[in-house]
């Protein structure tokens, strides 16, 4: 296992820039906290191979913190979502722009 | 294992003002829910905080680990701790009047801002970077919802989109630059991992998750290259809402940023200075200028964020204790001065218009005090004396100095008088006589006048006495 913690790094390396990629790129409100999201769990990802190099608990332990929170601003989120669609009927993010100078 | 149970109990206790303000939050929220009288919510809310910041300050917790080795109290905590909620005090006394105009159910606010304070006062007492991380998201999470209160209003539904999508975005940063920490040195203890820097040259990967972590903590105190929301996020959610996202928010996440400098780098690290030395630069720059085009007030104050966050960052150069005591005073004025701004701002307000240079004329005359006290509030932020704003700038700059850094402290200073210019503008504005005599007849009430004034008096006691203040941090440090 412990030889492929290159590998594993690697790969959250490549979902987090993908997240980062999708964050930048993307219009819908949804698309992009979907983006975020990608980007959360790919630190999980890394968090866990990292607790498997260093045979050490804390890495997965704050996997678990990561993904409670994910959900929390899951929750929070999707609300606001809601709230802006109900009154604009869009979640484009390029047409919500009132505030701007 | 067994658990320890007077290690537990003793552990509990030493974190009881957090568990104060978490206790009022639930309870504001059961209160909430149920048909309490909303009269009694600020109430609750403020007895509260005054009891957390009682317990804070006089019941004397040593400085000591709990929670093994995930949080420190004691000391900084300390400091800290009480900043916000002192700052969240004089907010609650303020609030009720204008969370009625602005028609916001109090229960949802107060327990939210209960909720996010708790986050802060966690994050200002971690040791630990998972406590960093989930403080501030506990902050951060009531703040998007804070933001959002107005749901009729477009304004306040973008500003919370905007804040919600770029605070999650930089929690992403802040995450895994602590996972890549934690890959190079085993740890997220910030005690363990300057041992761990004591003891062995970190590699690349250890650099590259600090610059991570210190995107996602730029993004969170506005700096730039990572400022673009804070205006928008400022001037679309509720006054009321802003004066507290713009001040505790600002004064909780720079005292987490000193306090994981402080632990980290008891040796100062050049390359950390580097960074921010140009963040700090830029926010300066950028934030003074823009604000110029400016003519809304809220957004002014946006700005003006932006470019006190650049000030606040020279106090992070030099890595000694005096950059963070001056760093913790700096933003305990700053903090306190833009609540005062914002507070009146959102007094001055009508009918939900916003409040432009254009229609704050004559204000200064129809209503007395909260011109008074707008104008104190100003002139600190402009940073010129008697005010606490100009000590905070002097320990700020004086410290920059000592360690080296004279272009960028002659730098904070020529920014300071491009400063004047949009700040004078709202002074101007206030005691100009405007064409038509219409006059907004909108009393902040005798509570709320209490606790301005009260931010006022702090405002000038930090500038015509600072010892009051810098003594009560020194002494505590």
């Amino acid at each position: 296992m412990n030889q492929h913690i290159d590998a594993i790094v690697a790969l959250s390396a490549i979902l987090f820039s993908m997240g980062v990629l999708g964050v930048l790129t993307r219009k819908n409100a949804i698309t992009i906290f979907m983006s975020v999201e990608l980007m959360l769990n790919s630190v999980n990802l890394a968090l866990v191979a990292f607790s498997r190099l260093h045979n050490d608990i804390t890495g997965q332990m704050l996997v678990i913190f990561v993904m409670a929170i994910a959900a929390a601003e899951v929750a929070v989120g999707l609300a606001i979502v809601i709230s802006i669609f109900r009154n604009r009927q869009t979640a484009d993010v390029t047409e919500i722009n009132l505030l701007r100078w | 294992m067994p658990i320890d149970l007077n290690l537990l109990l003793r552990d509990t206790l030493s974190v009881a003002p957090v568990l104060i303000v978490l206790l009022s939050g639930i309870v504001l929220m059961m209160m909430s829910a149920s048909k309490v009288q909303s009269k009694l919510l600020p109430w609750v809310a403020g007895s509260g905080y005054l009891i957390s910041f009682l317990t804070l300050t006089f019941v004397t917790v040593p400085s000591a680990s709990a929670f093994s080795g995930m949080v420190n109290t004691g000391s900084f905590a300390v400091v800290g701790g009480s900043m916000i909620l002192a700052l969240a005090f004089l907010h609650t006394m303020v609030s009720a009047n204008l969370l009625k105009k602005d028609g916001i159910y109090l229960g949802e606010f107060y327990a939210l801002q209960a909720f996010a304070i708790t986050g802060m006062l966690m994050m200002v007492s971690a040791n630990d970077l998972i406590m960093v991380f989930i403080g501030i998201e506990t902050m951060s999470i009531p703040f998007y919802a804070m933001a959002g209160l107005k749901r009729k209003d477009v304004r306040s539904n973008e500003s919370a989109m905007k804040y919600f999508l770029i605070g999650a975005f930089a929690a992403g940063f802040l995450l895994y630059g602590i996972a890549l920490i934690y890959g190079a040195t085993g740890t997220t203890n910030l005690t363990r991992i300057a041992d761990y820097l004591a003891s062995q040259t970190p590699g690349a990967f250890f650099w590259v998750g600090i610059g991570l972590m210190l995107t996602g903590f730029f993004f969170k105190v506005s700096a730039v290259p990572f400022h673009f929301w804070a205006p928008d996020v400022y001037q679309g959610a509720p006054t009321v809402s802003s004066a507290f996202l713009a001040t505790g928010g600002k004064m909780a996440t720079f005292m987490t940023l000193a306090l994981v400098s402080m632990k980290l780098f008891p040796v100062p690290s050049a390359k950390w200075a580097a960074v921010v030395a140009v963040v700090a630069a830029l926010s300066m720059i950028i934030g003074n200028v823009t604000a110029l085009a400016q003519t809304n007030v809220k957004r002014i104050l946006g700005y003006s964020s932006v470019a006190h966050a650049g000030y606040l960052l020279l106090a992070l150069l030099s890595q000694t204790t005096d950059g963070y005591q001056a760093l913790a005073y700096y933003v305990f004025v700053y903090g306190i001065t833009t609540f005062a701004a914002f507070a009146v701002v959102g007094y001055l307000e009508k009918d939900g218009n916003p409040v432009t240079l254009e229609s704050l004329k004559g204000l200064g005359f129809s209503h007395r005090t909260e011109g008074v006290i707008l104008t104190i509030a100003v002139i600190s932020l402009m940073g010129i004396p008697p005010m606490g704003g100009f000590v905070g700038k002097y320990l700020v700059f004086l410290n920059a100095y000592e360690s080296g850094h004279l272009g960028l402290v002659i730098l904070g200073v020529v920014t300071s008088m491009v400063s004047i210019g949009y700040y004078l503008r709202i002074i101007l504005s206030l005691y100009t006589r405007p064409e038509s005599t219409e006059v907004i007849a909108n009393p902040a009430g005798a509570f709320a006048l209490t606790g301005l004034i009260l931010a006022a008096v702090i405002i000038l006691v930090s500038g015509l006495y600072p010892p009051v203040f810098t003594g009560w941090i020194t002494s505590l440090w």
